[in-house]
């Protein structure tokens, strides 16, 4: 897709609200890569992270009357985030695990020394659904942990087990991915 | 490890495999993009629209014309066919003295029956100038039941009985034994000689034109009129056919019938004909 002509947010913004296809098409144009990256670490593949591109660009264009200001690209990388949940909450199975039995990783950043993205995003993509939402939101989003229980409707013990959980399946994986390289 | 994950992503971007925005179009306006997205199906569209014209005029149009065309015959029929005027009634039972075979037959032959009922419609139209026109529509649904009954042979005579239902009976329209016995006794002895090989009857429509001479003809039911006279020939017997020729004298009293007795040599094949004023019934026995 060829990018057109680069409009500040306001222009983009005003011009969503009156409804105009160019104005939406060019708001598209300047963030759906972006936005479908973060999409592409929510999903289990390619094409789930498009379905999630396509419902989160709908929904920013129904409720673009709601923005009031503010960074457009966070406003929509939220919506993009609160889709990628909604998509996956009904396969979503949030494993119950006490907050005292939660694992206490400790955490190995030379893991990630020399990879690139996609094979990150290749390890992150093969978590479980539930991992993976959780690991997305508190390592890279930054939201925490009672944010996420609120986000995904799970208590703030099992958001905390359920990264515990994330980090050593990544930790173990990324070794072996380290391994290999 | 946090914040390499988040340097890590920051400025990810990638390409979708597929347009998504086209997508996202035919939901944000779904009237524009669904037309051209769907065209191919327009043709199946529209044939469905159409078919289901056609069927709304069929079902809704055309059965008042039916009954329209039904209440001119009931109008038009009287002097020639008292039987289908609501105002008129034929001969509630005739009896004819007749030769009959020597098998014991007790059957009957019954033809369509249906209530007899007229309605009327008034509608008013007002026109643009003021004036008011008036619609008068008024509808006759026909009717008719008849019964034939034929007695055993140990009587000896064809006894055609027939009723009207829901309609007052008047003076019969007289048929002499004497008239009916020319047709019906050469048929019956004609065919009675071939009854042991009984080979289907057929009924021929013939163009009213040639009502004397039923040479042209097409295959087909028996039909009066526009009424359906339902008669399985296929089944009948000589005294069924003798009692179906006498109804049919008795309708038509001042038409004449023909009864053919046709032996082919060649064929060895024997061909039984009653004609009668718009249709005849024909039956070959034997072999080609």
């Amino acid at each position: 897709m060829q990018l057109t002509a680069t409009y500040r947010d306001e222009e983009l913004v005003k011009g969503c609200q009156n409804n105009e296809p160019r104005m939406q098409q060019a708001l598209y144009k300047q963030h759906y890569r972006k936005m479908f990256g973060v999409c592409l670490r929510y999903a289990e593949n390619r094409d789930d992270a498009a379905d999630i591109l396509q419902d989160g660009f709908v929904q920013v264009f129904k409720y673009i009357d709601s923005f009031r200001g503010g960074s457009l690209e966070g406003w929509i990388r939220r919506i993009m985030v609160n889709m990628a949940i909604a998509h996956y909450r009904k396969k979503a199975r949030f494993q119950t695990t006490d907050i005292e039995t939660a694992y206490n990783v400790k955490e190995d950043e030379t893991a990630l020394s020399g990879m690139s993205s996609q094979e990150i995003l290749k390890v992150i993509q093969e978590l479980p659904t539930g991992y993976r939402t959780v690991f997305n939101l508190y390592e890279i989003e930054g939201y925490t942990h009672p944010e996420i229980s609120e986000m995904i409707g799970i208590s703030v013990g099992t958001s905390k087990s359920q990264l515990s959980r994330a980090k050593e399946m990544l930790r173990n994986k990324l070794g072996v991915a380290t391994n290999e390289y | 490890m946090k914040n390499l994950f988040q340097e890590q992503f920051e400025d990810f971007e990638d390409e979708p495999d597929r347009d998504v925005w086209a997508a996202i179009e035919v939901e944000l306006r779904p009237k524009q993009a669904g037309i051209f997205a769907y065209r191919k199906y327009m043709w199946a569209a529209a044939a469905s629209v159409a078919m289901l014209f056609g069927i709304g005029y069929f079902s809704i149009y055309l059965p008042k014309n039916q009954a329209v065309e039904v209440a001119h015959q009931a109008v038009k029929v009287p002097e020639n066919e008292p039987i289908i005027s609501p105002e008129k009634t034929e001969a509630p039972e005739i009896v004819a003295s007749e030769t009959m075979p020597s098998t014991p037959v007790q059957t009957v032959v019954q033809e369509t029956v249906s209530p007899t009922k007229a309605t009327q419609s008034v509608k008013r139209i007002k026109t643009a100038d003021g004036r008011i026109l008036i619609e008068k529509t008024e509808t006759y649904i026909v009717t008719e039941k008849k019964t034939y009954e034929v007695e055993p042979e140990t009587k000896k005579q064809v006894q055609v009985a027939q009723s009207m239902e829901k309609q007052p009976v008047q003076s019969p329209t007289l048929v002499t034994p004497e008239e009916i016995k020319p047709a019906t006794s050469a048929v019956v002895a004609a065919v009675a000689q071939a009854e042991q090989k009984s080979e289907p009857w057929k009924v021929y429509n013939v163009p009213s034109q040639a009502s004397n001479a039923p040479t042209k003809s097409v295959k087909t039911t028996a039909k009066r009129q526009g009424n359906n006279t339902q008669l399985d020939l296929n089944n009948t017997n000589p005294v069924q056919l003798a009692s179906f020729a006498s109804q049919q004298l008795n309708k038509v009293a001042n038409t004449p019938v023909k009864v053919n007795y046709k032996e082919n040599k060649k064929t060895n094949q024997v061909k039984y004909e009653i004609g009668f004023k718009d249709f005849k019934i024909v039956r070959k026995v034997g072999k080609k």
